[in-house]
């Protein structure tokens, strides 16, 4: 019984003293430079895309003329997948009280807006801040936290779509209603395209046993293009999807890069890098003195065009080649 | 100090994780990967309920039968169908992940602006500052869910149990059913770490998909580290060094980060931290062994 008291004992002096460091190396930061610009950039995991979002965002402060290590300084962390750690990690950024604070990733955002609340963070990689929580429009959001959105381009689709295909009429896609991304993309799609007269048919699945037969009902519609919204769903199953366009002779439009090596024949995606670069611009903002609270936030500002030349051919779409060379050299 | 309350707070909730996977772990030598897949059960079936606008005491109790009735399948596909531990367990990790989707309609869900434990436990008025009555809050209710495991494990059946996992066939021999036992001991642990995961989605305010990911093996190194400081006597000392153990891992990671560890290294760092807490013992004991040789 003694021992186990003891041994009790040590494990709390050993908290105690792990405290203790917490508490003194917090203390020992207070005094603090004013010169240098301190920034944090928290990531949730190791993802091409928030590989990406992070070069933009170095890319970015270089842009503003700033020098790194003379003019600031960007402490990057990154959870690794790790939900704790991204905890713990926020928790230390707090108490490193950086000038600002970029975040990537849902998760992150998410957990940032729970316990940030008079710092000011700037998101990017985050498809839709408002499902997420944080916002309930993009001029209305949380007083601290403004960003970019990297939410598909619905938009630039249908403005391409009447560029190169003038006279569509119909165009359709598969959506998911179990999946809230789905449905809004669905939405988002269906009100661009109507703007300019073009009616969205749409077809839903459940599961992904049901794509093929989902995929063969929307062929029979004759829609005059496939063009596929984003979600979990319908991108893991893509390639079924379009070998049931390309029998059916209806090309196949996407939104997501690596949908245009497996058939797609036109792919509008996001640019994660520029994500990065345009969260820097909101950032700039903020330390030319408009407060957080004003600057709205942000679609990105650049979207990637891939073509994929055979599927056009075999789909009997000619791209005229000043459109391609004005897509392809962005 | 948020980090260290932060931390603090954060080795508080998972150490429930942790007495789950003692459970599973030090009771039944069973390595329980379920464990990843029942954290974020209790996360995603806390958060649809509170979204739906049930109270969070109740959403809680929910999960936490939720994580019960998981723990029960892996155990009654471990122990009637003859299937490997490990192997039952991720069977039921994998479909644990299409559930959740399902119980959450999506792979996130916010808990922003709803009301949940953790911000009726920041509002407690006695206590000025929010996160450290959140904390005070979290360390009682450890420490309530630390004694009754204690209590349970004094009765017949809390005996029964662990005679289970140390000598099956003297146990038999007395007319226990150690299938069942197996099965209700992994669905104890498995509702324990639902409760864990039901808190931290309130903690963190949303509920993901993915964030059972490595949950496991956190939960194991704070058994481990636990064991290796309190020493593992009795069930007591056990259950105090998991709880201690799970702190103490969250405030070594804190304190790397704090040093200004390379963020890349951190899962190599915490490999080695569970290395030295498991060959920690096995030296001093070697060592003290060779000091009465000596004698």
């Amino acid at each position: 019984m003694k021992t186990n008291l003891l041994n009790i004992l040590k494990a709390l002096m050993l908290i105690a003293a792990l405290s203790a460091i917490l508490i003194f190396m917090d203390s020992s930061k207070g005094k603090k430079d004013t010169r240098i610009l301190k920034l944090a950039l928290i990531q949730y995991n190791d993802s091409p895309l928030s590989e990406l979002s992070q070069q933009g965002i170095m890319h970015g402060l270089v842009e503003t003329g700033m020098k790194a290590g003379v003019d600031y300084t960007l402490d990057v962390l990154n959870a690794q997948g790790d939900i704790s750690t991204l905890n713990i990690i926020i928790d230390k950024v707090l108490s490193d009280k950086p000038d600002l604070i970029f975040v990537t990733s849902t998760p992150t955002l998410q957990l940032a807006a729970q316990k940030i609340k008079d710092l000011p963070v700037v998101f990017s990689v985050v498809a839709d801040p408002a499902a997420a929580g944080v916002c309930n429009s993009f001029t209305d959001h949380q007083d601290n936290i403004t960003g970019i959105s990297t939410m598909g381009d619905y938009e630039g689709m249908v403005r391409i779509i009447n560029q190169i295909l003038p006279g569509t009429k119909t165009i359709g896609t598969i959506f998911t209603p179990g999946e809230a991304n789905s449905v809004k993309n669905m939405n988002a799609l269906k009100k661009h395209s109507e703007q300019s007269g073009i009616k969205l048919i749409t077809t839903p699945v459940n599961s992904s046993s049901e794509i093929a037969d989902a995929a063969l009902a929307l062929a029979e519609a004759k829609p005059d293009i496939i063009c596929q919204v984003v979600d979990n769903l319908t991108s893991s199953s893509i390639s079924n999807i379009i070998k049931i366009a390309d029998d059916n002779k209806i090309p196949l439009f996407g939104f997501v890069s690596d949908q245009s090596e497996k058939g797609a024949v036109i792919v509008v995606s996001r640019d994660y890098q520029q994500a990065g670069i345009d969260a820097v611009k909101l950032a700039k903002r903020y330390f030319d003195g408009e407060p957080i609270k004003n600057i709205p936030i942000e679609f990105v500002s650049k979207t990637n065009i891939l073509i994929n030349k055979d599927a056009a051919k075999v789909a009997g779409i000619n791209i005229p080649k000043d459109l391609e060379k004005k897509w392809t050299e962005n | 100090m948020s980090l260290l309350i932060g931390a603090l707070t954060i080795g508080l909730i998972l150490s429930l994780l942790a007495l789950g996977m003692f459970i599973s772990f030090k009771i039944y030598n069973f390595a329980d990967i379920t464990a990843e897949g029942s954290i974020t059960l209790g996360a995603s079936i806390a958060a649809a309920l509170i979204v739906s606008g049930m109270n969070p005491l109740s959403a809680t109790l929910i999960a936490m039968a939720g994580g019960f009735v998981a723990g029960t399948l892996t155990g009654i596909i471990h122990t009637k169908f003859n299937i490997n531990g490990l192997l039952a367990g991720i069977l039921m990790m994998t479909a644990l992940y299409s559930v959740n989707l399902h119980i959450m309609g999506k792979s996130n869900l916010p808990l922003m602006s709803q009301q949940t434990l953790i911000s009726l436990a920041g509002d407690i008025g006695f206590i000025p500052d929010n996160d450290t009555a959140v904390l005070l809050v979290i360390l009682a209710f450890v420490a309530l869910t630390g004694v009754a495991l204690h209590l349970f494990f004094r009765t017949n059946l809390g005996t029964a149990m662990r005679a289970t996992g140390n000598n099956p066939q003297m146990i038999r021999a007395l007319g226990v059913n150690t299938g069942l036992m197996i099965t209700l001991g992994l669905g104890m642990a498995n509702a324990l770490i639902a409760l864990s995961g039901a808190i931290l989605a309130q903690y963190q305010g949303f509920a993901d998909v993915q964030m059972g990911i490595g949950m496991m093996v956190w939960g194991l190194a704070s058994v481990i580290i636990g064991e290796a400081i309190i020493g593992g006597g009795s069930v007591g000392m056990l259950i105090i060094g998991s709880i201690m153990g799970s702190v103490i891992f969250r405030l070594l990671v804190a304190v790397a980060l704090r040093l200004g560890m390379n963020p890349n290294d951190l899962k190599l760092i915490t490999a080695l931290f569970v290395f030295i807490a498991l060959v920690l013992p096995y030296i001093t004991k070697k060592m003290k062994k060779r000091g009465v040789e000596v004698k």
